[in-house]
């Protein structure tokens, strides 16, 4: 036996696949090569240390449980996609008498019946709203005024909760759970706040409204270092984050202007415009 | 349904140790051995009784197994799971007294077998379980792979080949002369 041969036997030998001729052949062969034998001795002691490889058991209940998981398993999959099973009578749902081109036929049908329906109702119906809400905008004066700073204000509250809850979840996201799809719609979410900031900051231009205006600012600085993020900066995000939100305390000044705003504007039951004159007051 | 439930409770735990040698991860193993029921459940029609029943089980969850190796989900969990030291199996050697030493050096080994084995491809990976902890014959993995012996033995050789260049620095540790 060459030891070419030999060695193309060595995986057969190991695990007790070698014919009686080629056994004897090979046995042989080692008895009279040293490197060859080597070379065996080589592979079995490799083949010994994976033999003391542990394995992790899986625990008795999920033993236990088994069928009870897996048969919940089915059929919840059966609730999800009943097409998927076999039984016949769950595929042939249509009547057999209706042809296939009726349902494209009626397909077409119900669309145009709903283009028509649209140009002939809501086309109509659009200078009245238009006029109905120019109404609204015109009033008096005064009205107008409140009932834009109201918008304005309403609008801070829900910008400056919905920074509040990115960087909560950012800020206390446990190390290593956020995904590079978590990363993007937060990325998404600062991007829409900066634009709304850019908005806000412009419109809120009373002298009272002048902290509101700050924090606005203060949040788009650390909004902005979120949104153009990239994981090669090296240095991890929630860090980032902590370190800009901590420097202006920007959690605490959303929570003391949250508090301000509870107190001093004007509730949903009590928005007039007499009401707010009494609590500038 | 009595009957699958009979074939699954007979295959359950071979079905489970092969996902497991496949992935090294317990509950990627626990998941994926009830998939493969699921799969099994689901193709019953085909199962045309050429093969044999084991060859064709076995051939579900490897298929299932490799298709999950290869899927995004697996590679990110992989990410998140290289600097956690959880997932090792418990250190039980009756045999030795588990000395602070010997549990750090038992330890040290399962990282570098389980890296050894992450270092095979799947297909060598595929057939060296099979052969060396399932103790399946060549033919059998042929068959259960879909490929020809002679591949099979060409996989398992080069797997064992790799094998042994990753645990090369243990070899003098367990007698072999320098």
């Amino acid at each position: 036996m060459t030891c070419e041969k030999c060695r193309e036997l060595f995986v057969d030998a190991r695990y007790g696949e070698l014919g009686v001729v080629d056994g004897a052949a090979f046995k042989e062969h080692l008895s009279s090569c040293t490197a060859c034998a080597s070379d065996y001795e080589r592979m079995q002691r490799t083949l010994e240390i994976m033999d003391r490889r542990l394995r992790s058991e899986p625990g008795e209940a999920f033993w236990a449980s088994y069928w009870e998981n897996l048969h919940s398993k089915m059929e919840s999959e059966k609730e999800t996609s009943p097409l998927r099973t076999h039984s016949p009578k769950m595929i042939r749902f249509r009547p057999a008498l209706i042809p296939a081109w009726a349902y494209g036929v009626a397909a077409v049908l119900l669309v145009a019946l709903g283009i028509y329906l649209g140009r002939s109702f809501l086309v109509r119906q659009a200078p009245d709203t238009g006029r109905r809400a120019n109404v609204s905008i015109v009033g008096t004066g005064a009205d107008s005024a409140f009932a834009s700073r109201q918008a304005v204000e309403r609008q801070s509250d829900e910008y400056l909760e919905r920074s509040k809850v990115l960087l909560i979840g950012l800020v206390n996201a446990p190390a290593g759970v956020s995904s590079t799809s978590n990363l993007a719609r937060q990325q998404h979410i600062s991007r829409e706040l900066i634009r709304q900031a850019d908005y806000l900051k412009t419109t809120l231009k009373e002298r009272d409204q002048q902290h509101l205006r700050q924090l606005i600012g203060d949040l788009e600085v650390v909004l902005m270092q979120l949104a153009n993020y990239s994981v090669e900066n090296g240095v991890p995000l929630v860090e980032l984050v902590k370190q800009g939100v901590d420097k202006k305390s920007i959690l605490l000044k959303i929570n003391v202007e949250q508090i301000r705003a509870l107190g001093s504007r004007p509730g949903p039951a009590a928005k007039t415009p007499k009401n707010n004159e009494k609590s500038k007051i | 349904m009595d009957a699958f439930r009979q074939l699954v409770e007979s295959s359950k735990t071979k079905v489970y140790w092969i996902a497991y040698d496949l992935t090294g991860d317990r509950r990627d193993a626990e998941d994926l051995s009830q998939d493969v029921f699921i799969k099994v459940f689901h193709s019953l029609d085909g199962f045309r009784g050429d093969a044999k029943w084991s060859t064709w089980l076995y051939r579900i969850t490897v298929n299932a197994c490799l298709d999950y190796l290869k899927s995004p989900a697996r590679k990110t969990m992989q990410l998140k799971n290289q600097t956690a030291s959880e997932g090792l199996p418990a250190i039980v050697e009756p045999h030795e007294p588990l000395t602070p030493d010997r549990i750090t050096e038992s330890r040290m080994i399962q990282v570098n077998i389980e890296r050894a084995l992450d270092r095979l491809s799947p297909q060598e990976r595929s057939v060296f379980v099979l052969r060396h902890y399932h103790d399946l014959p060549l033919k059998q993995i042929a068959d259960t792979l879909s490929v020809a012996e002679g591949t099979v033995k060409s996989y398992l050789f080069r797997a064992i080949h790799r094998l042994q260049e990753e645990l090369g620095f243990y070899r003098n540790e367990f007698g072999e002369k320098p």
